[in-house]
């Protein structure tokens, strides 16, 4: 492609023209063991910073943009620390040949640990060039101390006087070619002015004004185009398949296979896809195992082989028992479906080998864990493997990204010097993307006689959330690699015996409960394939609690946000819940035609990162069972803000996700095949059912930052429950709330 | 066989069957990217293009029922140097967040202002409803469009 060539020929030019300062380096005779990860793994200044003869400066971070906007918002920390105009800064290519190692950008971590790496080497970046400043701004006849400077936009400032140096003009020989210390105290929040600013986003003008912005648009000379062939089913076998039958296709270069991996490959992109539907009419394969019936679910999933239940928090000892014979005990079932994570397009890579080296362009959220994984799957050397993140659509966690790159790269190498380009169609998207688990939750507690909580049991059976691929025994989590010929042992697929799989997220509640069991019931046998979507076991466990606290709110009569206040010590979630309450109860009550329910939900992610409440205002029909969700109102805590209005954007497209993922979604399967394979076999929200949103950020300008990007879901699939239940009195608890089954249970 | 197509007010001479599909010609013949694949099959919008005005899903229109007919793709519609008010009202109102929907969002809303420069917010919903956007920004494009009919006005 045209770009990334560029791409990589601009930052190699930068690299050779770029700066160099002299610097005086700090003492650097400290323990490293306090440096945040990413610093400590990428020590080097000038893999992150370097100062450009444009008046620029280029940011390296080992994070990708997945359309959450990250990558502006640490362009926003650096431009802060280094008190130059946001635009100049210049957010470079992810690539595994230049960027620092960061992990994979996941988990709402990005701001948390990739934002304190950039704040670290961005301050010690102005601190290095200050002194380089200082030196030369001194003269026999009068040092200049550093204390005096200060930069207004690059600018060297002598006690706010303007000098004759800025960043610009400090240049010499050597670049950043310096530990950094850790040292360097960054800037007070109190002096902030870039960052807590809504920015505008870097990467939404290319994608508004229809220009190349995804891997699926990248174009090279030579390039080929390829498509694959597969299975219902994941777990399938090829037993025979006709190549000859795509001789007469026109533009047909050839057949891969590789054990049951199947492409075609062509010089045009619809000669591929004719070839591939005319190879796959005539390929049979056979299944390997039996997967359970959808009818079975979700009651199958206590069933399924599983490890011995783990106790995995157990506060009773510590607390004296509360728990009496006048307790009311309750106890309610809640489950969720596997929930697709349904990018708007396929995924889709570029690959080319050169004969000596594979470089693959893709949207996977981990271009260095990718790099391992193909290195594994392939069997060549690590150091011969490039991978390079370009965009592709939302992807909300680890859809097929990581697959189709291994895909391509299975092809390319049998093209040397031909880049191969694999857009996945859209069948294959849905049917071989791993899907968020199906998990079931219990929950059994006691109400006192003066309405508290007085013991909690929870037991959550699921099978893993994570199972994305890395170098090593991780790269059989890539799809093909148990396809092909001497696949990778296929046991990491469909026996896993990984408890510590995101499936306890949010497991334990954040409310103060005197008699507090957490079991988990880790389920090995995997019927679908599986990995992490957004939230990953946050979504089911706090869509459980917080429909659970409702119904305890309801027996104790009483109001469901105070009850949960009453419940709570922490006061930043006192104060997430207040907000939302204020914001909510600001509003005109809807005057509507169908069934009038409110619901809150709540929750922090994570138990250590953003805190979250958010009101749902819906209408049930009790004629059709539509229900029509109005109106949102959350209230949100991350610490810090960076960017309010990219705070905002992920907070309203949470709540409109899990909207969708409450109210339609369930991936539907067969026992020998997925049937979820369009966008009408696996409906969506749509423009018409959307409800306003009205988001109230907090800022904790003196607390650590934490990403709000997953925060939401969880506690809005509660919230419609809870007004459903407030609607109707019904009290739906597996997900998802479709029209029927409110119809059903209205007539039942 | 040479086919002639009109896309952004420019002849084009293709050597493509007729049977093409108009998606397929955009992006690998004319090197457009404008118009998105998302589906294949009509069922998501991110594909849609104006012909004669009228916003068509390219990923299941053969070019053979276009002969004579003026296409417009988000490129014709506007860029950097001379953007659309809608384009300038995405990035004002920040309406995306992957981007992969934006312009078929787009080339469906600028029809839409074509017949009706002051839509209200039901009328911005019909005509989008079938353009599914799944980072859920509909209310930030549901601003923009609204945004864009004032500026337009």
């Amino acid at each position: 492609m045209k770009k990334n060539i560029e791409i990589s020929r601009r930052i190699f030019l930068q690299s050779v023209s770029a700066l160099a300062i002299q610097v005086t380096i700090p003492d650097t005779s400290f323990s490293q063991a306090n440096l945040p990860r990413s610093i400590s793994d990428n020590p080097s200044l000038n893999l992150w910073l370097r100062i450009n003869s444009d008046k620029t400066v280029s940011l390296s971070m080992g994070k990708a943009e997945l359309g959450q906007g990250i990558r502006t918002s640490l362009a926003q920390i650096a431009a802060e620390e280094l008190d130059i105009h946001f635009n100049r800064i210049k957010v470079q290519d992810l690539d595994t040949d230049h960027s620092p190692t960061e992990g994979r950008t996941t988990g709402s971590t990005s701001i948390e640990r990739s934002g304190v790496a950039i704040r670290m080497a961005s301050s010690e970046a102005r601190h290095l060039l200050l002194e380089n400043a200082a030196a030369k701004l001194s003269s026999p006849s009068g040092i200049i101390d550093i204390d005096e400077l200060s930069v207004n936009d690059g600018q060297i400032l002598i006690n706010g006087n303007s000098s004759s140096l800025s960043y610009w003009d400090l240049l010499s020989s050597e670049d950043f070619n310096t530990k950094i210390s850790g040292l360097i105290s960054p800037k007070e929040p109190k002096n902030h002015s870039i960052v807590g600013s809504s920015q505008k986003r870097l990467d939404i003008p290319a994608k508004v004004f229809g220009e190349p912005a995804y891997v699926h648009d990248i174009r090279m000379p030579n390039m080929l185009h390829a498509k694959m062939v597969r299975p219902e089913i994941d777990s399938a076998n090829l037993v025979s398949t006709q190549p000859k039958i795509v001789d007469e296709i026109e533009g047909v270069i050839s057949v891969v296979q590789d054990g049951s991996f199947l492409a075609v490959v062509a010089e045009k992109e619809e000669q591929a896809v004719s070839a591939a539907e005319a190879l796959r009419k005539v390929t049979i394969w056979e299944q390997f195992r039996e997967i359970p019936s959808q009818d079975s679910f979700p009651n199958v999933l206590r069933e399924l082989e599983a490890l011995d239940p783990e106790v995995i928090f157990d506060n009773k000892s510590k607390s004296s028992s509360t728990k009496s014979d006048n307790d009311r005990e309750l106890s309610a079932d809640y489950s969720r479906p596997y929930i697709a994570h349904a990018a708007l397009s396929p995924s889709a890579a570029v690959a080319m080998w050169d004969g000596n080296r594979l470089t693959v362009w893709s949207h996977t959220q981990g271009v260095f864990e990718l790099k391992g994984a193909i290195s594994t799957a392939l069997a060549i050397e690590e150091s011969k493997v490039r991978c390079i993140h370009v965009e592709g659509a939302g992807c909300y966690g680890h859809n097929g990204a990581d697959d189709v790159a291994l895909d391509a790269a299975m092809i390319a190498m049998r093209f040397e010097r031909q880049p191969i380009k694999l857009i996945w169609s859209r069948e294959d998207e849905f049917r071989r993307e791993p899907y968020g688990s199906a998990t079931s939750i219990k929950i059994t507690a006691g109400l006192n006689p003066s309405n508290k909580i007085s013991y909690w049991d929870y037991d959550h059976w699921t099978c893993t959330h994570s199972t994305r691929p890395s170098g090593g025994v991780g790269a059989a989590n890539l799809h093909a690699s148990i396809q092909k010929n001497n696949p990778l042992p296929n046991s990491a697929r469909y026996s896993l015996q990984n408890r510590f799989n995101g499936g306890d997220r949010n497991a334990v509640a954040l409310y103060d409960l005197p008699e507090h069991r957490v079991t988990r019931h880790f389920i090995s046998e995997n019927p679908l394939r599986v990995s992490a979507l957004r939230g990953l076991g946050a979504h089911a466990n706090v869509f459980a609690i917080e429909s659970f606290m409702d119904e305890l709110a309801k027996e104790a009569d009483a109001d469901p946000i105070s009850f949960r206040i009453e419940h709570l010590k922490d006061y930043r979630a006192k104060a997430v819940l207040e907000e939302v309450k204020k914001l909510a109860e600001s509003k005109k009550r809807l005057e509507i035609p169908e069934n009038f329910g409110r619901g809150v939900g709540f929750a922090r992610y994570k138990n250590t990162s953003t805190y979250f409440a958010v009101i749902i205002d819906l209408g049930v029909n009790l004629s059709t069972g539509v229900i029509n969700v109005h109106r949102a109102f959350a209230a949100v805590d991350a610490g810090q803000i960076i960017n309010p209005d990219g705070v905002t954007n992920q907070i309203e497209g949470g709540i409109i996700q899990a909207t969708s993922w409450t109210l339609k979604e369930s991936v539907k399967f067969s026992t020998s095949g997925i049937e979820s394979t369009n966008w009408a076999t696996y409906p969506i929200l749509r423009f018409s059912e959307i409800p306003s949103v009205e988001v109230s950020l907090i800022n904790r300008p003196d607390l650590a930052s934490s990403g709000p990007s997953e925060c939401a879901q969880g506690p809005t699939s509660a919230a419609i429950a809870n007004a459903v239940a407030n609607a109707t009195e019904l009290r739906i608890r597996d997900l998802p709330l479709t029209q029927e089954k409110i119809i059903l249970n209205l007539n039942s | 066989m040479p086919f002639e197509l009109k896309v952004n007010g420019e002849l084009k001479i293709l050597d493509v069957e007729p049977s093409s599909l108009l998606l397929s010609v955009l992006r690998d013949d004319l090197e457009l990217s404008g118009p998105r694949f998302g589906c294949g099959v009509a069922q998501c919008g991110a594909c849609t293009v104006l012909v004669d005005g009228q916003p068509i899903r390219s990923c299941v229109t053969p070019i053979s029922a276009l002969s004579g007919k003026e296409i417009t793709t988000i490129e014709g519609l506007g860029n950097r140097e001379s953007p659309h008010p809608l384009q300038t009202a995405f990035i004002e109102e920040q309406a995306a967040q992957c981007g992969f929907c934006s312009s078929g969002m787009i080339m469906s809303a600028a029809s839409l202002l074509e017949k009706n420069p002051k839509p209200t917010d039901q009328d911005i919903k019909d005509a989008l409803n079938a353009n599914l956007c799944r980072c859920g920004t509909h209310t930030r494009i549901l601003k923009a469009v609204k945004k864009a009919s004032e500026d337009l006005s």
